[in-house]
C-alpha cells in the first residue's frame, strides 16, 4: 500500500471528509448564501412598518448581500469545520485517523475550493430563482450582476490596453485564498481564530507591500510619467505576483501544519 | 513488538521523560503505572505518534510512529483520557469511522454497547462523560488492532461499568493485540493487567509479568507484622505486607501494595527484577 497515496484509502477519507463537513457547516453554508433573501425580507418589513407599503430593493442591496455572504463563508467554513485540529480531543483523534497526511491536505483543498464554493453559489443560484419568482422584486439576475461587474471595471480600460476582467474566475480565486488563509489560521491558533488570523494578514500584508515597495517600485514614474497602461499592468503583475505567492504559501503552510501537528 | 530505545521528552526545559527503554511484546495487557506527572500520558502518545521523541527512538513493527503511516495508523488505536463529543449518534459515528480500519466490525461495536448498557442511537454530543467515555471504548475494541492504547479507561466509569469493561477487554481483543493500559485505578483493572509497568521520569522502575513478582515478592495479607517486610499497611483485620519470595510459595498480587514498595525501595526492587 502507498504509503502517501491510495485511492481507494483516499477516496474512503474524501467521502468522510465531505460527509463530516457537510453536518458541521453545510446548512449553515446554505442560510449564509441565502442572505439576500433575508437581506430583501427584512427591507420589505421595515418598508411596511414605516411607510405602509412594500418598497423598491435596491440593487446595491443585493450586491451587499452576496458580498457578505460570500465573506462571511470564506471565513467561517474553515474555522468551523477544520477549527478543530488545535484540540486536544478531537484534533489527535483526527491525527491519528488511518490516512496520509497528503490525502488529509488534498481532501481539505477539495472541501474547502471546490465542495464549499459549489454550495455556497448552487444556494446563491437557487435563492436567485426564488426570489426572481417574488411579484414585486425588480432586482437584478446573477448573470446580470457579474456582466455589471464587469462593465464597471472595463471602464478603467482604455483604447491601447488589453485589458480583460473576469469576475466569476477572479471570484473564485479571491474565495480560494481566502478560504486557505483561513483554513491555516484554524489549524495554527489555538483560540481567536479569525482575529489572530486578520491580524497576522495585516501584519503579513503590510511587509508584502513595503517589500513590493523596495523591490519593484520605480524611481523613473512621477505624476507625469505615469499612464493608465502602466498602472495596470504594475496591478496586473502584482496581482500575479501576490496569488502565486499566497497559493504556495497557503499550499505548503497547511501541509506543514497536517503532516507535523503534534498534541 | 515495540522497542523503546532510550528515549528522551521534556516539555519546553522541563524534562518529562529521559533514558526510557523498553520493549513490549505482542499479546499482552500491560498495566502502565506511575505517580501524577512522571509521563505515563506522554509515552501513550509518544507510542502512537501523536508526539515526536526529542531523542533515541521508538520502533512498532519497523514504523516509526510519528511518520504516521496509514498502515501503522490503522494498526493501532488511542483512547485518550479525555474524548471528544462528536455531533454524530454513536451508531453512525462507528459506521462512518470505522472504514478506516480494517478490522472493524459493527457487530462487536454493537455488542460492546450493549454490554455496557448504552444506545447506539444516542446522540454522542448529548451523552455524559461516562456514556461518552462507554462510546469510545466500544469503538476502540471494536477496531481490533494489533496495538491498543487506552489512557485511563476506566475514569469516569461507574461500578458496573468498570466490571463491564474488564469483560468486553477479555472477550474483544486480539489474541496476538499488545494492549498498554494507564491507569491510577488499579483496582479495576487488578486482574486484567499483566505484565506491570511502574515508570518514573527517568527510570523504568518495573517490567515485570505478574507470575515473576509473586515468584519475587510475597504480598501477606496477615495479622502479623513481618521484621522483614518492604512495605507495609495496616487495613480492616490485619496487614497488607510486601516482602522479597524466600520460600517460593506463590501469593495474590497487590498492585496498590506492590506499587508502594517499588517506590519505597526503587534500587532493591531493580536489583531484584534484574535479568543481568
Amino acid at each position: 500500500m502507498n504509503k502517501t497515496f491510495d485511492l481507494n484509502r483516499f477516496g474512503k477519507y474524501l467521502s468522510y471528509d465531505l460527509l463530516t463537513s457537510w453536518r458541521k457547516a453545510g446548512l449553515s453554508v446554505i442560510i449564509t448564501a441565502l442572505l439576500p433573501l433575508w437581506f430583501y425580507l427584512i427591507y420589505q418589513i421595515i418598508c411596511l412598518v414605516f411607510r405602509g407599503h412594500l418598497g423598491q430593493f435596491s440593487v446595491f442591496g443585493i450586491v451587499a448581500a452576496y458580498i457578505v455572504s460570500f465573506v462571511i463563508v470564506t471565513i467561517a467554513f474553515p474555522v468551523r469545520v477544520y477549527g478543530f485540529l488545535t484540540s486536544k480531543k478531537a484534533g489527535s483523534d483526527w491525527v491519528l485517523i488511518p490516512a496520509s497526511a497528503f490525502e488529509k491536505f488534498l481532501s481539505m483543498l477539495v472541501v474547502l475550493c471546490i465542495a464549499a464554493p459549489a454550495l455556497w453559489f448552487g444556494s446563491i443560484v437557487a435563492c436567485d430563482a426564488v426570489m426572481s419568482l417574488i411579484p414585486n422584486y425588480h432586482g437584478m439576475g446573477l448573470t446580470t450582476l457579474f456582466n455589471g461587474l464587469d462593465s464597471i471595471l472595463s471602464h478603467l480600460n482604455t483604447e491601447n490596453v488589453d485589458f480583460v476582467f473576469n469576475s466569476p474566475v477572479v471570484s473564485y480565486l479571491n474565495w480560494s485564498a481566502n478560504a486557505l488563509c483561513f483554513a491555516l489560521g484554524a489549524v495554527i491558533f489555538r483560540k481567536n481564530k479569525v482575529v489572530y488570523t486578520f491580524l497576522s494578514l495585516m501584519a503579513i500584508g503590510f511587509i508584502f507591500s513595503i517589500a513590493i515597495g523596495i523591490i519593484g517600485g520605480n524611481p523613473s514614474l512621477t505624476s507625469e510619467t505615469i499612464t493608465d497602461d502602466s498602472v495596470i499592468r504594475t496591478l496586473n503583475t502584482s496581482s500575479i505576483v501576490m496569488y502565486f505567492v499566497e497559493f504556495l504559501a497557503f499550499f505548503g503552510g497547511l501541509y506543514y501544519r497536517i503532516k507535523t501537528i503534534k498534541h | 513488538m515495540i522497542r523503546i530505545g532510550n528515549i528522551n521528552y521534556s516539555y519546553g526545559v522541563k524534562p518529562c521523560l529521559e533514558h526510557i527503554s523498553l520493549n513490549l511484546e505482542e499479546g499482552k495487557i500491560y498495566g502502565l503505572l506511575g505517580e501524577n506527572g512522571v509521563g505515563k500520558t506522554t509515552l501513550l502518545t509518544l507510542l502512537c505518534g501523536l508526539k515526536q521523541v526529542q531523542s533515541g527512538a521508538i520502533d512498532v513493527d519497523g514504523h516509526d510512529p510519528f511518520d504516521r503511516e496509514p498502515a501503522f495508523l490503522s494498526s493501532q488505536f488511542y483512547l485518550p483520557d479525555e474524548v471528544a463529543a462528536i455531533e454524530a449518534k454513536a451508531g453512525t459515528f462507528a459506521h462512518d469511522r470505522g472504514v478506516f480500519w480494517p478490522e472493524f466490525s459493527i457487530d462487536i461495536f454493537k455488542e460492546v454497547m450493549k454490554i455496557f448498557e448504552m444506545d447506539t442511537e444516542q446522540k454522542m454530543n448529548q451523552m455524559s462523560a461516562g456514556q461518552l467515555k462507554k462510546t469510545w471504548i466500544s469503538f476502540a475494541l471494536a477496531c481490533r488492532t494489533k496495538y491498543l492504547y487506552l489512557d485511563e479507561p476506566t475514569n469516569g466509569l461507574d461500578i458496573p461499568s468498570k466490571a463491564q469493561f474488564r469483560k468486553a477487554i477479555m472477550s474483544f481483543t486480539r489474541e496476538d493485540s499488545t494492549i498498554v493500559i494507564s491507569t491510577h485505578q488499579v483496582k479495576d483493572l487488578e486482574n486484567l493487567i499483566d505484565p506491570i509497568i511502574i515508570l518514573d521520569n527517568r527510570d523504568v522502575l518495573l517490567n515485570a509479568s505478574v507470575e515473576e513478582i509473586t515468584s519475587k515478592l510475597f504480598f501477606d495479607y496477615g495479622t502479623v507484622l513481618n521484621p522483614e517486610s518492604l512495605y507495609s499497611e495496616q487495613v480492616p483485620g490485619g496487614f497488607i505486607q510486601v516482602y522479597p519470595n524466600t520460600t517460593g510459595v506463590e501469593s495474590k498480587i497487590n498492585v496498590e501494595a506492590l506499587f508502594n514498595t517499588v517506590h519505597k525501595h526503587k534500587d532493591l526492587i531493580k536489583g531484584i527484577f534484574s535479568h543481568e
